[in-house]
């Protein structure tokens, strides 16, 4: 078997690791890694199911002057129109000229959905006795010369279809403002085009990469052609971002995030390999037992869990840094026994898989977590060190014990080292002094500094540096009224139940606003097609239309032209339209490209069921008051804002409900592990004088603590636990002897903690916060509790336990 | 082809005739607005008399009005009105742009500065005539400058809010006395708004009661 070259042999099976790495599809979705019964979550949840677009691209343009934005805009929707194998449509802000032709069905038709009083007060308008009147008040305004916005919709509407104020709920007398232009900034600096993608699959991020890509070239080629004609008009930032670009960007950074991290990891551990053994033939084959390892938990991975989440990117780093001490076990026994394969797995194999099975129980005790992501990664790094395990017992054994003849062996160090001192530059005091001091240091910097806590507003799944995320944030700075603007979902299983919802939510979101929770709601109820409305204002409608020739004489009498009777004319012919479905179907629908766009993006139908987009403003995004307040089954909140909040809420109660039982389990295995409570008190003070550790480290140092990293919490418990275990029964077997518990148990150690915590520490590259703070806590985490237990434990051994107690 | 020595001569020659006449042109294009700019300067108070010709792409024939337009710069009060008796008045009171319709006996309260004010038209100009160079670049985009039938011709393109909808902004000053005589504006619809100052008295005393139009039993509403 060593015959084969070691280069040949890490190709080889880097070539399949790597096949397997690339056949792992990420799930993009990052709210699946979050609890799902938390309302923000299921309005996350529900928002994407039914009102996300998968192949709809948000293009912005900021110029300086409103002017550039405008031509800007133009140049680039028509640039992105001639794109046909891209782009199946573009939508840009219409015009006034194609609002009035695109605008009437979808006037025409919020009359036919509105309440009936409403649709009344437009019958009373426009009747024989008042419409002349109407006519006469709209050609007042129009020849009053004072021409701003109102004046020139006037001039197209005289009959006034467009005053929705009170059909929309706004507060107005008789209609009015329609609310904030949720294309255009105020100023008119920043717009928006939506693009909808041609010829991909958009459930796949891989695709959508591909596509996204096509689409910045397109747009870079376009920019630099604009810079060039219009160098006067001043420079313009592109951004593109909505769920095609969100979701290449999560998938890509995944898939790097994980080839990263695998491949950091791997090279620091050989490193460290190699400065510890000085052998280049065992660590090729160590590294290959690693690669196998991967791909097979990757393997392994795809078939129990489907799509991984952004934080299980993380786990091949984690589980690398931990199958490798199984190899180095086995590497050193070999080195030492000089026995075949069956002999070495019957000396260390238990060792190694209660070993394996104590990690994959701290990883799998994940599970106990809130936060579906957090357990997933549990899960894969739980598999993967049993299958770690016995890769390296029935892989990596047989070679290894072929390396035992080599004359190369490494001779020992440290012979000449002092039996008492260890080869320890601390003294017994020194680590007297340090026990008292680092525990009373923390105490002191907590009361008087800063006491550690959980980071407020912290989203584990945001993806640092995303430039999609970047021009959603400017996104929603810009357009007036999308500041702390939170979307609301309201579902239900019929049309008629959802009005009913509406109207219950209606209720209670009014409460919140008058409690001052709530600083603005919109609700979308006349976009909701209402079946009862639309039948009951029928011959309303039908005497409406009647009269359609009526009002277009005597708008032509009044003075108005073609153009300025042409918004009339096209509301009375979708009238008759309407009229006919109704007679074929329960409601109307909306038609024309204007109705068909707006209505879809606040009323959905999915898998038959209804939803409903709502939008709230709270007074403080952070609280979870409102969220209380105006949510149930059917009525959620895709809220960032108050997500942090929850997240802290429920992690405080996962670590009392989990950790607290957890460490009193433990602390009764110790009792009966030891069987002695001086070293039960020991291995005790020493999780307490790592505990202390990272509280100077979180106080003095920019570490933070959040809703994601603080789950690493049992992790550091269980390593921290394992290596004061590991180096107590060493002393205890060599009778307190320091320099030898050091060459032994102290060597491994020092090799098994370094190596996980490269593992932990290679995720601080990871895109994702949670990730990455997860990868530095827990880093740094190992780092103390290796120091602890190595350098200052046997110490501690020796000053508690006298020298009579040693030679018993 | 590679260029002789002669015609890079030629070539270098009416490059620098192009750019000495483009800055000369631009040079006299920026004195107009100045020279114009600077008849604003010591203006106090402002009374326009004038007419204005609308040509709506949806009304058939053309409207005409005559119109009076009062601006008050140390106060910040206008009055923009038009037929005579009084159609329609606009004044600003504070924060709030009062839009009167006499016959109808009812009123609007806008405030200044919301996307329904300050949009094209006289409302642009309520905030009154820029004064310096730097104060009309801020306002308007210098689209070029003309000369016709013994004027000036400003085409500009107003910047900001008051810009939407407006295709072009045309100052018309006159030739000789750089008195502004009137503004032709196009909107992007292709209609097209022009008035012709009549009379224009500077710093005329303009009484109170001008900005403060009694409303008594006009009922408020919207337009």
């Amino acid at each position: 078997m060593t015959r084969l070259h070691p280069i040949l042999v890490v190709s080889v099976i880097g070539a399949i690791a790597a096949f397997c790495i690339l056949q792992v599809r990420f799930s993009a979705n990052l709210y699946e890694m979050l609890p799902s019964d938390l309302p923000e979550v299921q309005g996350m949840d529900r928002l994407n199911r039914y009102f996300s677009r998968d192949g709809q691209l948000i293009v912005t343009i900021k110029a300086d002057e409103a002017y550039v934005a405008d031509e800007a805009v133009v140049s680039l929707a028509d640039h992105l129109e001639g794109e046909t194998e891209l782009v199946s449509e573009v939508y840009r802000e219409l015009s006034l000229t194609e609002l009035v032709t695109e605008g009437g069905g979808l006037l025409a038709w919020l009359w036919l959905n509105a309440p009936p009083e409403e649709l009344a007060g437009l019958a009373e308008r426009l009747s024989g006795a008042r419409s002349r009147e109407t006519i006469e008040a709209s050609m007042a305004t129009v020849m009053s010369g004072f021409i701003d916005q109102e004046t020139i919709v006037t001039s197209y509407d005289p009959l006034g279809f467009s005053r929705l104020g009170s059909v929309l709920g706004l507060d107005s007398e008789e209609g009015g403002d329609a609310g904030p232009d949720p294309m255009t900034s105020e100023d008119g600096t920043f717009q928006l085009i939506y693009v909808e993608g041609n010829g991909v699959d958009f459930s796949s991020y891989r695709d959508a990469a591909v596509w996204l890509d096509q689409v910045k070239e397109s747009v870079a080629q376009w920019k630099e052609e604009w810079e060039t004609k219009s160098a006067e008009a001043g420079p313009i930032e592109v951004g593109l971002t909505g769920t095609p670009a969100f979701m290449a960007e999560v998938g890509m950074e995944m898939e790097w995030d994980m080839t990263i991290s695998v491949a950091l990891t791997m090279i620091l551990i050989s490193l460290l390999f190699f400065l510890m053994h000085r052998k280049t033939r065992p660590l090729s084959w160590l590294v290959s037992a690693m690669l196998a390892i991967l791909a097979i938990t990757i393997f392994l991975g795809g078939i129990f869990f489907g799509d991984l989440s952004v934080m299980s990117a993380g786990f091949a780093a984690i589980l690398m840094g931990l199958a490798v001490d199984y190899g180095i076990v086995l590497y050193r026994e070999a080195m030492d026994s000089q026995g075949d394969a069956r002999d070495l797995r019957r000396s260390v194999g238990p060792g190694i898989l209660w070993a394996a099975a104590t990690t994959a129980v701290v990883f799998l005790s994940l599970n106990l977590s809130s936060l579906p992501g957090l357990s997933e990664m549990g899960n894969l790094v739980a598999m993967g060190v049993g299958v770690g395990a016995l890769v390296m017992l029935f892989g990596f054994a047989p070679v290894a014990v072929t390396f035992a003849k080599d004359p190369g062996k490494a001779a020992d160090d440290g012979e000449g080292t002092s039996r008492k001192s260890g080869g320890s530059v601390l003294s017994g005091r020194g680590a007297a002094l340090l026990a008292l001091l680092v525990p009373v240091a923390a105490l002191l910097s907590a009361v008087f500094r800063e006491i550690p806590h959980l980071e407020a507003n912290f989203h584990p799944f945001r993806i640092r540096e995303s430039p999609s995320m970047i021009a959603w944030q400017q996104l929603q700075g810009e357009l007036r009224g999308r500041e702390n603007a939170v979307p609301t979902v309201i579902t239900a299983s019929t049309v008629d139940e959802l009005h009913e919802r509406l109207r219950d939510a209606a209720t209670r979101i009014e409460a919140a606003r008058d409690d001052g929770i709530l600083t603005q709601s919109v609700l979308p109820t006349a976009f909701i097609p209402n079946a009862a409305q639309q039948q009951g204002n029928r011959a309303v409608v039908e005497e409406l239309e009647k009269q359609g020739e009526r009002w277009l004489v005597e708008l032509g009498e009044a003075g108005f032209s073609e153009e300025g009777v042409a918004l009339t004319r096209t509301v009375v012919e979708s009238w008759r339209d309407y009229l006919g479905q109704l007679d074929r179907a329960e409601f109307a629908q909306p038609r024309g490209k204007l109705a068909e766009w707006s209505v879809d993006r606040l009323f959905a139908e999915k898998e038959g069921s209804f939803a409903a987009l709502a939008t709230v403003k709270p007074a403080d995004p952070s609280s979870r008051d409102w969220v209380a307040a105006i949510c149930d089954d059917s009525v959620v909140v895709a809220s960032l804002g108050s997500l942090g909040t929850a997240l802290n809420e429920r992690i405080g109660q996962d670590l009392l409900r989990v950790f607290l039982p957890m460490m009193g389990l433990l602390t009764l295995m110790l009792g009966i592990v030891f069987r002695s409570w001086k070293d039960m008190a020991l291995a005790l003070c020493t999780l307490l004088f790592g505990a202390g550790g990272m509280v100077l480290l979180t106080i003095w140092t920019p570490m933070t603590w959040n809703s994601f990293n603080v789950c690493g919490l049992p992790l550091l418990f269980g390593t921290g636990l394992d290596f004061s275990i590991h180096m107590i029964f060493a002393l205890r077997r060599c009778g307190g002897d320091l320099l030898q518990a050091r060459r032994g148990i102290g060597k491994a150690l020092i090799f098994c903690g370094t190596s996980s915590a490269i593992g932990f520490g290679s995720l601080a590259t990871a895109s994702a916060y949670g990730l990455a703070s997860l990868g530095i806590v827990c880093a740094a985490g190992i780092l103390v509790n290796m120091v602890t237990a190595v350098w200052l434990l046997p110490r501690w051994y020796r000053w508690i336990h006298r020298e009579s107690d040693l030679n018993n | 082809m590679v260029p002789s020595p002669r015609n890079r001569l030629f070539s270098a020659l009416l490059l620098l005739v192009v750019s000495c006449l483009g800055s000369a042109t631009q040079a006299a294009d920026l004195s107009v607005v100045e020279r114009w700019l600077a008849t604003n300067s010591g203006l106090r108070t402002i009374r326009i008399d004038f007419e204005q010709t609308r040509k709506m792409r949806s009304l058939k024939v053309p409207i005409r009005q005559p119109g009076t337009l009062w601006l008050n710069y140390a106060t910040k009060q206008f009055r923009w009105q038009t037929g005579n008796p009084a159609q329609t008045i606009v004044v600003r009171r504070g924060s709030e742009l009062f839009v009167i319709r006499t016959p109808m006996k009812r009123y609007e309260r806008r405030p200044v500065g919301s996307s329904s004010v300050g949009t094209p038209g006289m409302a642009a100009l309520a905030g009154g005539f820029p004064k310096t160079l730097g104060e009309f670049q801020k306002r308007y985009r210098i689209l070029g400058i003309s000369r016709k039938d013994n004027t000036h011709r400003i085409v500009t393109q107003p910047l900001g809010e008051s810009g939407r909808g407006v295709d072009t902004f045309t100052f018309v000053i006159e030739e000789k006395r750089y008195r502004l005589l009137g503004f032709e504006m196009k909107l992007k619809d292709g209609s097209s708004v022009d008035t012709v100052f009549h009379r224009v008295l500077p710093n005329d005393p303009i009484p109170k009661s001008v900005f403060a139009p009694d409303i008594t039993g006009f009922k408020e509403t919207k337009f």
